[in-house]
């Protein structure tokens, strides 16, 4: 079962971290998503794995760890915050630029201005 | 359980929030934009004279938020920083075509995240605090969104905030997973007893990635100049300012908590972000040709500064950190809002270029002596601010005998004189001809250019005469646990 | 007081003076002679208590928590450097009147000289290290401005930029220094720190602290190997050289050296890193000046020598030695001081500095060529004048040196080599400028005496030279005796201010360096030509050459590392991440822990494997978009479904409904990007991205493993304890939510609304035209919104609110609450928005999707305000248990009004979110501005 569930996240992993690679928004936003599921399920999983023992009083005899799934919840919310708002700024950038890459289209101004230190070189 | 005492430790962060509501009921049922800064104003201010009287009930501590000197230093360095933002954006957004009031919501919301976040003395209030801050952020660098570089700054800054987000959660849950624990000090009792050498490492080599993004540590500072380039002046300098504060805070708390933190590894993987850090930041500064890029990278190394702090963390180190801490904000806020006042009102990508600020001196004398205070700041010259926080991180260094960290710092600051000055200088040129970006006539009539005066007042004030400030921070920061 | 007053005089000065710019140059010459004038006046009454061998010491307190204190000291030491600076100050003030042009910033230069002279003054009568540092680095900063005075010139900026970066950076490293000095003394008062020189001199950090106070020393008074900035500083107006790189701030590291003798000096480390410094500085400068046309240049690379003399002189560490130092520091400001003013009036008479043009000017100034002509003799070491007494002292002392063997011959050697060198160019000074034939065409022409007023100063200088080289005693004597006293901090030996000693070895060497110096300077041509083989090293070249190597350094990483790409930059925080975490990371020990690994079922593997599958599937398929999507909704499922089989039916549910809404919120995003992902990347990029995927999946795989089968002791036993009694719920997790951190949702449900409203304000005003047909080419539907969905969507409301109740009336003790229930209510919503189009929902739904959020978070806010205002502390449950029908037993807590905000921001925010999106689709299909 662990191996299955380390299996599981490691899937999440790898597929989330090369999709975020990826140059267009669409990509990134499902690489986010991927990442973010992997996340939650570690987190998750620190509290260890155990079946049947949903942390409701009275339901069973033993209890899983509660406290992880606490903040997995909020991890969950968070995520998709970011990810709603991802989508929206990816959406503006392709009405503005008409592409979805996710550098837009700024021509390449070269962040370093050559003409002060080819003057101060010289 | 909470009590009423709770209650009153928590009213400045209550009445930030219900500023928040206030404004965003404002919005609901009409828009006025004057109003709407009004109000935001009012309630910060509401808040930071509540943070006194907080201050003189004493500390409280729930489960999740701690309301001691350390968390109050750190509101009120985020609320007078958020201050500071808000009325220069006023402004700021006068020009701005599209919707002015939603950017005080944002901002308003940020503050308040920053406020938990100083407070929290548990990872769920930790994360949730961050996230609380981060999450306006991208609205506000996106809004102004029809400049592509906003927007670019806005996507940019999410995507590898929500990368640094997993990483931090990852920490988290690795620390979790060792110590059964989640309140910060628990976990590090936890962590003491277990032993678990290397799960607690790597979860706070994983969440000091996390927050040291935030703080744009190098190698994790890739975003910054981007972003404080493409997003609006006041959204730039709330990051670089209220933001990092509150973060660096946090992790301060972390650090100072944890003796079993206290390990030679992280002492010598932090040392070595430090070293990094100031090094590449001036280094990178050095090249710089667009003003609010440089102020990145120089920020970049002033945290590299800051990080001796952590790195000896014990003495003065708590001391060191707050005063260094209100030089930089100081400072910054100065800097940035000259860059922003004379982006003021909105019409496009602000003024940035140092082309812009060429013989700034003949057409705006007092706005260049404001920033050539604050550039001279920056360089840690005598009589200014920058100088005294300067003089106390070196003489921690010194004290703790941590050379090669001394040495950064030195060679730092001598960068660091040489591409301040530059600037300095530019703003004296006399090239006929050149006409840059120009603030309005009346800015110093406006509240926003009545703040960057003050600002430029009291950084040399605090640069002659610091004692009330160093007074302060000792009683404020010496434990009283 | 008067002592501070003496150093706050030129300050105010410097305020005050500017204002006369208007009223012409007489006029701020004068109001800016005042200052220094009258804090002459003001240290006069002083010298009878010096002269006894008294100190005066006042001290302010300033800022006690750090040690800093304006506290003054003036001895005999503090009180020549004073008269130094105030005296040329004066005669320099007067000087620049004439030397300025009408049309020049006056106003600057007279405040930027005035706060130099206060910084200096600063520096000499400090009494406290730390003070003292502060005016230390004024003076740089001074220095800075005052050589890029004509700023429009861009050797002036740079001359200026390099020595700021000099004598600043030596400045941070004499702070650190100086911070030392403190933490092994305990006080940075001058008195304590000269009281302790034993605990100094014993303690480990010594060596640490000497170098770090050397090094600020050495960079300001320009010693080999940081002498290189000074020529360059030449940039700077003549009488900023003359007051500023000859006479006193140069002078500033000497007097540092002097001031700390008694705490410092007297150590073998101090022996070596002193004296050979000033050896090597004495000749290459001497060496130097020797091949320079410049007329500044010439004096630049001379004051550079003497300066290493004088190092050299305090380096010996005898007492004579010390005393022949300071000796030599009057004698070289008088005679050098004046020699610059003079190669300035020949610069303003002739228009050029160049001595292979100036010639023969004896014929046209001839009081001006008698003056230069005294002071050089001076510099050239002629007896009866001052230079010469200093020299021979220093003669004396390099044969007094105990140093072993053949080494012993090293100082005498050196420094009748270094007195060749000075012979020889102070001849050339003397005989190239005023003699040797006529002048080559020079820009002004004839040239002629400058204003009567412009020579006084000089006149006044050589006097004293003349006067010191012959009375010694009468002129200087008291003064010289005075400071020599302070220096040592001591008994002063007996020394002899006479002329002539008798014939001994000293006066030997001087004759010898006289006329080997003169025969030098008859066959310049062969040195010229012999120094002529190598390539003259540019100092300044070199140093712009390392700045734009350190440059160019910078400008490719940037070019590298940070191109403004957003992969590149996720790519890097990713190996950063890995870099600082490596090390932990493996030493984690990636194996099975003792819990072992529990037996699997059948439904959980066949999960799982489709989660995998379509995990990777998504990663694989991801350019074409749809698909992507598809899988990825696939992917949530099962994630809601693995949470569910490992017991947290909380999370399942709640990531149900996220991922229902998430998916929506992707779909009408897809709508406007493109359907298809174009092939970009190169073979080598996917490859790389691929293995770095591969490296953190596994990573991720091995630690996950590691971390499940590790045992684990968690405070939750607490939680499970305290949740039905302290919460008035079973179901746990709900309870720390909404009871234990309360605050925790409060700001949870604060993002989604912020999000909401950021990306409301975002696209408020965004008009997207939709592709007119999907990705494959198919046009879409006309059938805006299909009868049969139109249909069953209706019905499907009331259902669906009906759920969310009871989801959200049942969550404090069953899995589900405010959270839950909102998602499934925004989804049955906007089912709607789907189904019958935005203008149809929108008359239903009459109000602004902002007064929900507020509503709701305003609830949320209060219900915690109000139950304080009842007494009960915040967010704590008050709960009563009412049995409900359907539903079962359930409680109605306070915690339940939270819930209820949370509901309502949680719908809105949602709603608000997906309508945004949803709006752009109706701006295109139905008329603008229907919403």
């Amino acid at each position: 079962m662990e191996i299955l569930f380390a299996l599981i996240i490691g899937s999440l992993t790898a597929s989330g971290v090369f999709l975020v690679l990826r140059a267009r928004t669409f990509p990134v936003v499902v690489g986010l998503t991927l990442l973010s599921y992997g996340v939650n399920l570690f987190l998750f999983a620190s509290g260890r794995l155990a079946t049947g023992a949903q942390p409701i009083i009275g339901s069973t005899e033993t209890y899983t760890d509660p406290l992880p799934q606490a903040l997995v919840l909020t991890a969950i919310v968070i995520g998709f915050a970011m990810t709603a708002f991802v989508v929206v700024l990816a959406l503006r950038s392709q009405a503005d630029t008409e592409d979805d890459h996710v550098n837009g289209k700024i021509e390449a101004t070269p962040p370093v201005d050559t003409e002060e230190h080819a003057e101060d070189a010289r | 359980m909470l009590t009423s005492a709770h209650m009153m430790a928590l009213t400045p962060v209550i009445l930030v929030c219900a500023t928040a509501v206030t404004v965003m009921l404002g919005i609901a049922w009409r828009r006025q934009h004057a109003a709407t800064a009004l109000v935001s104003i009012l309630g910060l201010n509401l808040a930071l004279v509540s943070l006194y009287l907080v201050y003189s009930a004493g500390d409280v501590s729930t489960p999740l938020l701690v309301f001691d000197r350390l968390s109050m230093l750190g509101m009120v360095l985020v609320l007078a920083s958020t201050l500071a933002c808000l009325t220069m954006s006023h402004a700021y957004l006068e020009g701005y075509p599209g919707r002015k009031e939603e950017f005080y919501l944002l901002m308003l919301c940020a503050a308040a995240g920053g406020m938990v976040l100083v407070a929290s003395q548990h990872l769920a209030t930790l994360f949730f605090g961050l996230e609380l801050l981060s999450m306006p952020l991208y609205g506000m660098l996106a809004y102004t969104y029809r400049d592509k570089r906003s927007l670019e700054s806005g996507i940019k800054y999410l995507v590898l905030s929500a990368a640094a987000t997993a990483f931090l959660l990852f920490g988290m849950a690795l620390l979790y997973s060792q110590s059964g624990r989640l309140d910060i000090a628990g976990l590090l009792a936890g962590l003491e007893s277990s032993g678990g050498g290397a799960w607690a490492l790597a979860g706070a080599g994983l969440m000091l990635v996390g927050l040291g993004f935030k703080l744009s540590i190098v190698p994790f500072h890739l975003w910054t100049p981007d972003v404080y380039q493409g997003g609006p002046g006041p959204a730039a300098t709330f990051l670089a300012t209220a933001s990092k504060a509150a973060v660096f805070i946090v992790l301060l708390r972390i650090v100072m908590v944890a003796p079993a933190f206290h390990v030679e590894w992280l002492h010598t993987v932090l040392g070595g972000l430090a070293l990094l850090t100031m090094i590449v930041g001036n280094l990178l500064a050095l090249i710089q040709t667009n003003l609010k890029r440089l102020l990145g990278y120089s920020s970049i190394a002033h945290f590299g500064y800051l990080l001796v702090a952590l790195v000896v963390a014990d003495g003065l180190a708590v001391e060191t950190a707050g005063i260094y801490l209100i030089t930089y904000l100081m400072t910054t806020l100065g800097a940035f809002g000259v860059v922003t006042l004379l982006s003021s009102p909105y019409s496009g990508e602000d003024a940035s270029a140092l082309h812009h600020y060429r013989g700034l001196f003949w057409r705006r004398p007092y706005l260049a002596a404001v920033l050539t205070v604050c550039l001279l700041s920056l360089a840690g010259i005598p009589f200014t601010a920058g100088f005294i926080g300067k003089f106390y991180i070196v003489a921690l260094g010194v004290e703790a005998g941590r050379w090669w960290l001394v040495g950064g710092i030195i060679a730092g600051s001598v960068i660091g004189l040489y591409y301040y000055l530059r600037v300095m200088v530019t703003l004296y040129l006399v090239e006929p001809g050149m006409r840059g970006r120009d603030a309005p006539d009346n800015w110093g009539m406006k509240a926003g250019g009545v703040v960057v005066l003050g600002l430029a007042l009291l950084v040399i004030a605090f640069g002659v005469y610091p004692t009330p400030v160093i007074d302060w921070m000792s009683v404020l920061t010496s434990p009283v646990h | 007081m008067t002592l501070a007053l003496v150093v706050l005089l030129p300050f105010l000065g410097a305020i005050v003076a500017p204002l006369f710019a208007q009223a012409g140059r007489t006029a701020i010459a004068i109001a800016s002679s005042l200052p220094p004038i009258v804090a002459l006046a003001a240290l006069y009454p002083h010298w009878s208590t010096l002269a006894a061998g008294g100190v005066l010491v006042q001290t302010h307190e300033w800022l006690p928590a750090i040690g800093l204190s304006l506290s003054f000291r003036l001895d005999g030491l503090s009180l020549l450097f004073a008269l130094l600076i105030l005296v040329i100050g004066v005669l320099i003030i007067l000087y620049a009147r004439y030397y300025l042009k009408k049309h020049e910033n006056v106003g600057k230069f007279y405040s930027l000289l005035l706060l130099f002279m206060g910084s200096m003054l600063g520096i000499v009568l400090s009494s406290n290290l730390l003070l003292m540092l502060i005016f230390w680095e004024l003076t740089s900063v001074v220095s800075f401005l005052l050589i890029s005075f004509w700023n429009y010139k861009q050797d002036a900026r740079r001359g200026a930029r390099m020595a700021l970066a000099v004598t600043g950076g030596g400045g941070l490293a004499l702070l650190a220094g100086v911070l030392l000095l403190g933490q092994i003394v305990g006080s940075y008062e001058l008195d304590d720190v000269l009281a302790a020189a034993d605990t100094i001199k014993a303690s480990s950090l010594y060596p640490v602290a000497l170098t770090l106070v050397l090094l600020g020393a050495f960079t300001k008074s320009a010693q080999f190997p940081f002498h290189f900035w000074l020529p360059h500083a030449m940039q700077a107006p003549t009488p900023v050289s003359a007051y500023l790189h000859s006479a006193t701030m140069v002078k500033a590291g000497i007097f540092l050296m002097a001031r700390l003798y008694p705490a410092l000096a007297g150590t073998e480390l101090w022996f070596y890193m002193v004296s050979f410094t000033g050896m090597a500085t004495l000749l290459i400068g001497a060496y130097t000046a020797l091949f320079k046309h410049d007329l500044k240049g010439l004096l630049a690379h001379s004051t550079v020598s003497h300066l290493g003399l004088i190092t050299l002189l305090f380096g010996m560490g005898t007492k004579l030695a010390a005393i022949a130092a300071v000796f030599h520091v009057i004698n070289h400001a008088t005679f050098k001081a004046s020699l610059f003013m003079a190669a300035g009036i020949i610069d303003h008479e002739t228009g050029t500095r160049d001595m292979r043009r100036i010639n023969g000017l004896w014929q046209f100034m001839p009081h001006t060529a008698t003056l230069a002509m005294v002071a050089a003799a001076s510099m050239a070491g002629v007896p009866l004048l001052n230079g010469f007494l200093s020299k021979e002292m220093f003669f004396a002392e390099s044969l007094n040196l105990n140093l072993p063997g053949i080494w012993a011959y090293l100082p005498p050697v050196v420094a009748t080599l270094a007195g060749v060198f000075a012979v020889a160019y102070s001849a050339r000074f003397i005989h190239d400028v005023f003699f040797n034939g006529k002048p080559v065409d020079l820009p002004i022409y004839p040239p002629h005496e400058p204003p009567r007023y412009m020579k006084i100063p000089v006149e006044i200088l050589v006097f004293a030279c003349v006067m010191v080289g012959v009375f010694p005693t009468f002129a200087i004597g008291p003064l010289l005796y005075a400071a020599a006293e302070a220096t040592l901090a001591g008994p002063v030996p007996e020394y002899h201010l006479t002329i002539v000693h008798g014939f001994n070895l000293p006066l030997l060497m001087s004759f010898l360096a006289f006329f080997l110096g003169l025969l030098m300077y008859t066959q310049r041509q062969r040195f010229f030509d012999f120094h002529a083989r190598f390539r003259e090293i540019d100092e300044k070249a070199v140093f712009e050459a390392a700045v734009s190597r350190v440059v160019e350094w910078a400008r490719r990483f940037i070019e590298v590392l940070e191109n403004g790409s957003l992969q590149r930059y996720v790519l890097l925080l990713l190996l950063a991440t890995l870099a600082v975490t490596i090390v932990p990371i493996t030493s984690l020990g990636f194996n099975v822990g003792s819990l072992g690994i529990s037996p699997i079922d059948l439904p959980t593997t066949v999960g799982s494997l489709i989660l995998i599958g379509c995990a990777l599937g998504a990663a694989a398929m991801h350019r074409e978009r749809l698909y992507a999507l598809i899988l990825l909704s696939v992917v949530g499922l099962m994630v809601a479904l693995t949470f569910a089989r490992f017991s947290a039916p909380d999370l399942a549910m709640t990531q149900l409904s996220v991922e229902v809404v998430t998916i929506v919120l992707l779909m009408l995003a897809l709508y406007y990007l493109p359907s298809w992902t174009p092939r970009e990347a190169s073979l080598f990029r996917r490859w790389r991205d691929a293995i770095i995927a591969l490296v953190a999946g596994s990573g991720m795989f091995l630690i996950t493993l590691a971390m499940l089968t590790r045992p684990l002791d968690s405070i939750s036993r607490y939680f499970l304890e305290n949740s039905v009694e302290g919460g008035g719920g079973s179901n746990v997790v709900n309870v720390i939510l909404v009871d234990f951190r309360g605050f925790d949702t409060l700001g949870e449900i604060t993002v989604l609304a912020i999000a909401a409203l950021g990306i409301y304000a975002m696209l408020r005003e965004t008009k997207l035209t939709a592709p007119p047909t999907d990705g494959q080419g198919h046009p879409w539907s006309t059938d805006a919104h299909p009868t049969i969905l139109k249909q069953i969507s209706r019905p499907l409301l009331p259902l669906a609110l009906m759920v969310s109740a009871f989801i959200f009336l049942r969550g404090h003790n069953m899995p589900g609450g405010g959270f839950i229930a909102g998602l499934i209510t925004a989804v049955a919503i906007i089912l709607q928005y789907i189904a019958s189009g935005m203008t149809w929902s929108h008359q239903r739904m009459p109000f602004n999707l902002q007064t929900p959020v507020a509503l709701g978070l305003f609830i949320a806010t209060a219900t915690g305000l109000a139950s304080f205002a009842f007494g009960y502390p915040f967010l704590t449950s008050t709960f009563s248990h009412i049995h409900w029908p359907v539903v079962g037993d359930f409680e109605l807590a306070s915690a339940m009004a939270f819930d209820i905000g949370v509901y309502l921001t949680v719908v809105g925010a949602t709603l608000m979110i997906l309508a945004s999106l949803g709006r752009l689709t109706n701006q295109s299909e139905v008329k603008p501005g229907a919403y």
